[in-house]
Parts: C-alpha cells; sequence; structure tokens
C-alpha cells in the first residue's frame, strides 16, 4: 500500500504542473498538438523513470556536496538516449520537436524528484513515484495539448501517423474547419490555456486540501 | 575528497558506456534516415522549380548545365546551419534557391528559416546574387537571417556540385 501513496500522490494530489508548478517551460512551448505532448510526455517519462530508479539505486554511493552534477549527468545520459532513439524511429517528429526533448535536462521537474524524493527513498518507492509523476506530467500537457489543438487548429490528432511510426496513415480528425481561435496555436496562446487549466485544476482538486486545512 | 572524485569517475564511465551502446545500434538508422530526408528535401526543391528530375540510371552523363545542386553550411547563433542550395544559370545570372536541411537555431525565434515551419524562405527562390544583398533581415534573429544571406553567397561562390544526388 505504501508503494501505491508513492504513486497515486503525484497524479492529482501533487501533480507536477497544475500543484508544484514545475517544468512549465517545455510544457508551453511542446503542447501545440497533442502528437507533440504525447512525444514530450513519453521521453519524459523515460527519462524520468530511469533517472529516479538510477538515482535511487546510486543514492548510498553518490557524496552529497557533488550529488547535483551526478544527477544532471545521469538525467542528461537518459536524455541522450531518448534523443537517439527518437532520432532512429521516429525522424519526422525528432525534426519538429528535438530542441525541446534536448531541454529536457533542465526540467525541473525532474531534478525535483531526483533531489527530493529519489536520493533519500527506496529503489521500488522511487520507481512508482517517477511513474506517478510521468502520469501527471502528461496528463497535464495532453490535456493542454488538446484544448490549444482543437481552438488553434481545429483538428485531433494531426501528425499522430509520424509518432506511431507509419506516415501514411492519418489519424487526422477534423473538427472545425477553419480554427476558432488561432492564438491557443502560438506561444501567447500557451500561456492564457495554461493560466485557464491552472485555474480549473486549482477550483476542483484544492478545495479539498483548504477544507482539510480548516 | 577521494571518494568524491572516484564516484563521478565511475558515474562518467557508466554513462559514456550506456550512451556508446546506444549509439551503436542507432548510428545506421539515422544516417539513413537523415539521408533519405535530404533526398525527399531535393526532390521537392526541384519539383517546386519545374526541373525535371533525371533519371539515375543516366547519371554519368547528366547535362548540368543550367542548374546545379550544392550542399552549403555556415555557422548561425548556435551550431552549424546546413542548407540545399539549387543554383539555376539564367540570362540574367546565377539564380539561387536555399533549403535549411538541419539547424540549431532557437526554437520560437531563429527557426523561421526552415520552410516546413515558415514560408520564409521560400519568398526569395530563384532570386539573383543582388537580390539575397537586400534581402530583409527579421528583427530579434539578425544573426539568423544574415547566416541565411551568407549562405546563399556562399553557394554561389563555391565550387562544384552534383546535377542530382537521388537514387
Amino acid at each position: 500500500m505504501f508503494y501505491w501513496t508513492n504513486l497515486t500522490q503525484n497524479i492529482v494530489r501533487k501533480n507536477p504542473v497544475w500543484i508544484q508548478l514545475l517544468g512549465l517551460c517545455p510544457l508551453l512551448a511542446v503542447s501545440s498538438t497533442i502528437a507533440n505532448a504525447l512525444a514530450l510526455a513519453g521521453a519524459s517519462a523515460f527519462v524520468l523513470i530511469f533517472s529516479n530508479t538510477l538515482i535511487s539505486t546510486l543514492r548510498s554511493y553518490i557524496p552529497d556536496f557533488v550529488r547535483l552534477p551526478c544527477f544532471v549527468l545521469i538525467i542528461s545520459t537518459f536524455t541522450t538516449i531518448a534523443v537517439l532513439i527518437l532520432e532512429a524511429f521516429a525522424f519526422e517528429l525528432y525534426l519538429q520537436i528535438a530542441l525541446f526533448i534536448q531541454i529536457i535536462v533542465t526540467n525541473c521537474a525532474i531534478l525535483e524528484r531526483a533531489e527530493s524524493f529519489a536520493s533519500k527513498n527506496s529503489i521500488g518507492s522511487s520507481f512508482f513515484d517517477a511513474v506517478g509523476t510521468s502520469i501527471g506530467f502528461s496528463m497535464a500537457i495532453i490535456a493542454l495539448g488538446l484544448v490549444r489543438e482543437i481552438l488553434g487548429n481545429g483538428t485531433l490528432f494531426a501528425n499522430l501517423n509520424l509518432l506511431l511510426g507509419d506516415p501514411r496513415a492519418s489519424y487526422t480528425i477534423i473538427l472545425f474547419d477553419s480554427p476558432p481561435i488561432s492564438l491557443a496555436s502560438l506561444p501567447p496562446g500557451a500561456f492564457l490555456v495554461a493560466g485557464l487549466l491552472l485555474a480549473f485544476a486549482k477550483a476542483c482538486f484544492h478545495h479539498e486540501e483548504q477544507i482539510k486545512q480548516m | 575528497m577521494i571518494k568524491a572524485i572516484t564516484s563521478v569517475f565511475f558515474l562518467a564511465l557508466g554513462a559514456s558506456v550506456l550512451l556508446s551502446t546506444t549509439y551503436h545500434y542507432t548510428h545506421s538508422k539515422i544516417t539513413e534516415n537523415k539521408s533519405l530526408h535530404q533526398n525527399q528535401m531535393l526532390r521537392k526543391l526541384l519539383t517546386d522549380h519545374e526541373i525535371e528530375i533525371p533519371k539515375a540510371t543516366t547519371s554519368t552523363n547528366l547535362d548540368c548545365s543550367d542548374w546545379i545542386v550544392r550542399k552549403v553550411s555556415l555557422p548561425g547563433y548556435s551550431g552549424e546551419i546546413e542548407s540545399l542550395a539549387l543554383i539555376q544559370f539564367r540570362e540574367d545570372g546565377a539564380a539561387v534557391s536555399l533549403r535549411i536541411i538541419d539547424h540549431q537555431e532557437t526554437p520560437g525565434i531563429g527557426d523561421f528559416i526552415d520552410h516546413r515551419k515558415n514560408p520564409w524562405i521560400k519568398k526569395s527562390d530563384s532570386q539573383l546574387k543582388q537580390e539575397w544583398a537586400t534581402l530583409d533581415l527579421v528583427s530579434g534573429a539578425t544573426i539568423t537571417s544574415k547566416a541565411v544571406q551568407k549562405l546563399a553567397a556562399k553557394s554561389l561562390a563555391s565550387n562544384g556540385g552534383q546535377c542530382v544526388l537521388l537514387d
């Protein structure tokens, strides 16, 4: 049951994006379509799960005063591996979001989990903590991608074929012939949509917390 | 102190083993993807200019009198910008069209040079040397847009090139 708490607490109650407000840079930059959001969520999950597990495994061998360089080394190794894999197996998608995958290294949500959780807890709980955080981050970025794609492009699942490896198949669903609010697909629109979603998430999930505090 | 050095050393060693293994297994696939991508881009560039693509079987004696393709690269704002340049020899001089193959410019600011994201570079298609020299630079990305200008100049100044790179 202990692992269950590790897994679930980061999904809603301590969601890295909605509640802790971490990792907003890639979140805003890459959430213009669901395909991009899914690719970033997958790459982040890969890096987060492997780095958290490895850091937790090595936690007694890493001296305290060099722990940050060590964490960054581990995180950047897994990020480079993710980039290479993406470049080999989803090249079209890689061309679109390569730079954002590379800056997963500086995603503070990942470093924060390494520093405040994996370096102090057992391998099992660190693994489930990373899985939970990944699910929380994916939920946030996919929600943002969904809203931005519908409003900004008027489509759903555009370019998803690039992610699934079949260049000819098309999963695009056209909801509107012309985008309802094309601002949503641009960077300022990312801030506006993210702000509204944050407010919505706060209204839904923080209510319970406030009652407990009172 | 010694403990710190040894632990960082072994961690770095482990990381490099992991990276080189991944590189070993993905390297050939990545090279293949890149050349495929480049060929696609070249094919598109030629059809955009209504140039008939010569068949690979006749590649030994191609007539390169009115156009040529060159690969040029230059440092941009961050890292090398690689491009394909199509040079067409016309009566009034040599006209250049550019397509960027690879770059590391700032996303959202400098990536307008990629024709798949922004039609900006297509607006300068088939322009002469003096027209490239008076290209409108994009504010906020001066170095990037100047690099594109220099790519055009460099493509005219360099020698060699191919009639076609296609298989």
